[in-house]
């Protein structure tokens, strides 16, 4: 079961923590927002009535439109 | 909930998810559930309530795994209807490379995760329900049976079964139909499949984790370029079931991250049944040799570009 630690503490190292929100979603419902980012990605996850998550991935660009995945 | 029995015989688990029987089959363009937040007051809601995304992943409505024995996702690649995997843009397809080796972490660090398989299911010739371009995640709460048999390769091998068959396509070439600084592409020399595609990577990479960044840009190039090459071949869309092999997540036995293409089709209209030796007996029968397939699909993905 090392290699489970190991990955657990590698997920730590990559996900760079943004801090939660709360927000209504576009049909109303209420959801949990957390924000972190992921090598280029930037993630939002959203907990839905449900119990159900929706996660949303967006590539951060730089000012001038190009891509962070060399800094990672 | 779903239910796992073990069937003696054959040696393998067999999964009842009967919920799924009801679940959304080829709704028409409007009622997709893929699609962002319909402007129509009285279209139904969406999976996704927002007006636009670039890749969302959520907990399938009808999973045939769920937590805490398993997991089963929805991994759409783009708010567009329309569309494939292959003519995403290519920061988008890199993305989401980016997006399956974050599934694979998250999901492999659960207690109730062995393995974490990520695949496309592309065209009704392979049962696909929905047509938007969307792929699946499922996290098996045991090692499945064709995982466990690539280990044993390893070990009948003496060594990364991968590896050892990647040095022979090298050296063969005849089979070869793509390579970059990356990763190779090649029809096996025992495909099943008429125009099946294995995309490895060059270098021992167990897993998504364990490529660099450089290595995911070029696993996307390349899996662009087979499925460009797919849809060139017979000038159509091509349909294919693709999956990502990668180590199982419980424990650090070696794997070797690859990607591999099921087509079924054997000509541009003519589909390759699993019938009775292949499902009785367990032998597939080819119509076509791997090297002639390999010819065809190197010309298509030199075509397509």
């Amino acid at each position: 079961m090392q290699g489970m630690a190991d990955k657990r503490e590698g997920e730590k190292n990559e996900e760079d923590k943004r801090g939660g929100e709360e927000r209504k979603g576009e049909a109303g419902q209420s959801m949990d927002e957390e924000r972190v980012a992921f090598g280029p990605l930037e993630i939002k996850r959203h907990l839905e009535d449900d119990g159900r998550t929706l996660i949303l991935y967006t590539l951060r660009v730089r000012a001038g439109g190009e891509d962070m995945s060399e800094d990672t | 909930m779903s239910e796992e029995r073990f069937n003696e015989l054959r040696g393998e688990p067999v999964v009842y998810a009967i919920h799924r029987q009801n679940r959304t089959f080829l709704p028409a363009e409007e009622r997709c559930p893929l699609c962002p937040t319909p402007l129509a007051a009285q279209a139904p809601e969406t999976e996704i309530p927002f007006p636009a995304f670039e890749i969302a992943v959520f907990d399938n409505l009808y999973p045939a795994f769920t937590s805490p024995h398993g997991a089963a996702e929805v991994l759409v690649y783009t708010d567009s209807h329309h569309g494939s995997f292959a003519i995403l843009p290519p920061e988008r397809a890199e993305a989401l490379m980016w997006v399956w080796r974050h599934r694979y972490q998250e999901l492999g660090a659960r207690e109730d995760i062995r393995y974490v398989l990520i695949f496309e299911n592309r065209g009704v010739e392979v049962g696909v329900t929905l047509h938007h371009p969307h792929g699946q995640i499922y996290g098996y709460p045991f090692l499945p049976p064709v995982p466990a048999l690539e280990l044993a390769a390893d070990e009948r091998l003496g060594g990364c079964a991968v590896c050892i068959l990647l040095g022979r396509e090298l050296k063969n070439r005849s089979r070869v139909v793509y390579e970059n600084d990356g990763v190779v592409a090649y029809v096996p020399y025992a495909a099943r499949w008429p125009y099946e595609v294995h995309v490895l990577m060059r270098k021992h990479r167990p897993s998504l984790p364990d490529c660099t960044t450089v290595e995911l840009r070029l696993l996307a190039q390349g899996l662009q370029s087979v499925t460009r090459g797919y849809d060139a071949l017979f000038a159509r869309p091509f349909p294919y079931v693709m999956v990502v092999h990668q180590a199982p997540t419980d424990e650090r036995r070696q794997g070797h991250l690859h990607v591999e293409f099921y087509p079924p089709l054997r000509t541009a209209q003519k589909l390759k049944y699993i019938a009775g030796s292949e499902q009785g007996a367990g032998t597939f029968i080819g119509d076509t040799l791997p090297e002639d397939s390999a010819l065809a699909l190197r010309e298509a993905i030199a075509r397509a570009g």
